[in-house]
């Protein structure tokens, strides 16, 4: 297997862990009766973990570990903490379970990141390709439920919903032996002591005006793109009438959507510009959303809002998945250092 | 910022939404669903009006200059 495909195939298994429970997590927590406070708290788990990852991948992590071996016990770790929430039905072991997981899976996706770059030849051209091994990893994860899933209900169904942990758990498992084939990426010295300075530099960069407005818009953008995953497995099973175990695959629709706008993205950046690309990007959660409100008996329209949306707006809001031309991975390395400093 | 303070905020903030907007005993989705469709409506208003990139970057720009 070359080295492309290597990284394509760490990209599956990394996003396939979080695609297993991401979607029906709320809906989990509201069979196990979870309430008030008590889901917000899980669901900020990752939030938080993530906020730490911005400090511990690149500060800590990337400058002390070799990234392989780094992935290796993270992904066993956090696969014996997923274990752990799959079978917690009280609420403080399993959010403990789940937190002790999302502290050692966030700083994993920067990971995979800057190993994919350390190694593709032309990382410009190439990381597109491997990226998508993530959306494929996404797709992927909803297909298991489809059976594990058909037919439950009541205590059946949470006893069932479960496996979205335990799915995640082997796929955790998967990554941290594959994790050892990966190609040796050795700790990064900071030599210089400036990266330490890093997000301070990019906070600095909101003093531009135009850089501020797109801080504020990838905000709102991001709160309404997680709103999503909060609130549809519920819209799509209570409302809608899409059965528990096919609303994951339809949600997926959206990742095969994002496939297809990678193809078109380069052509449409180089006819529209960022600006307009974005733009259209936004519009999608807006034509969705607005589907979702208007139109809850329109199966077949509801999952074509589904596809048409997130795809366009996170291709052209999360640059790292986008374009491969070298100018735009400029600005794409600029574009993510300010999203990444809230 | 995907990952970490927009999933925060919405962790916290619409499942209270949800448990809020309630119409004869069920979840009222569609104003639920309003509160995103009116945030996106508001990123796209911002994006068209106030994001003016500039036309070149800084260094293109010198090179021009001189």
């Amino acid at each position: 297997m070359n080295v492309r495909s290597k990284l394509f195939v760490m990209m599956v298994l990394e996003i396939f862990v979080w695609g297993a429970w991401q979607p029906k997590i709320f809906s989990y927590m509201d069979l196990l009766g979870f309430h008030d406070w008590q889901p917000p708290l899980v669901g900020s788990a990752f939030g938080i973990a993530s906020l730490l990852g911005i400090f511990f991948s690149n500060q800590f992590a990337d400058r002390n570990f070799a990234a392989e071996k780094f992935l290796a016990f993270s992904h066993t770790v956090g696969g014996l903490a997923l274990l752990g929430a799959a079978f917690q039905h009280e609420f403080w072991p399993f959010f403990l379970c789940f937190l002790v997981y999302a502290i050692l899976y966030v700083p994993t996706i920067s990971v995979t990141n800057s190993l994919a770059f350390a190694h593709l030849a032309d990382p410009a051209k190439d990381f597109g390709f491997v990226r998508m091994g993530g959306t494929v990893g996404w797709i992927v994860a909803g297909w298991p439920f489809v059976f594990l899933l058909a037919d439950k209900q009541g205590p059946e169904l949470v006893d069932a919903t479960k496996w979205i942990f335990i799915v995640a758990a082997l796929a955790s498992f998967a990554m941290a032996l594959y994790s050892l084939t990966l190609p040796h990426t050795p700790p990064r010295k900071d030599a210089t002591g400036l990266d330490r300075l890093a997000w301070m530099r990019a906070a600095r960069l909101l003093g531009v005006p135009f850089v501020f407005v797109l801080f504020v818009v990838t905000f709102i953008d991001s709160f309404i793109h997680n709103g999503y995953f909060v609130l549809s497995d519920g819209f799509l099973t209570k409302r809608v009438g899409i059965g528990a175990n096919m609303s994951m695959v339809v949600m997926s629709i959206g990742q095969v959507a994002e496939m297809a706008t990678m193809f078109v993205l380069g052509s449409v950046l180089a006819r529209l510009g960022w600006k307009w690309t974005m733009i259209v990007g936004i519009f999608g959660h807006l034509a969705r959303f607005a589907v979702f409100a208007f139109f809850p008996d329109a199966r077949e329209l509801i999952m074509r809002s589904s596809s048409c949306t997130a795809s366009a707006t996170r291709s052209s809001s999360r640059p790292s998945t986008s374009s491969s031309t070298p100018s735009s991975r400029r600005t794409s390395v600029r574009a993510r250092r300010v999203s990444s400093t809230s | 910022m995907i990952l970490g303070v927009g999933m925060v905020l919405a962790s916290a903030i619409f499942p209270e939404l949800k448990a809020s907007m309630v119409k004869d005993g069920a979840t009222d989705w569609q104003t639920l669903f309003l509160v995103p469709t009116g945030l996106a409506a508001l990123g796209v208003m911002l994006m068209a009006f106030f994001f003016h990139p500039p036309s070149r970057r800084p260094a293109d720009a010198a090179a021009v200059a001189h």
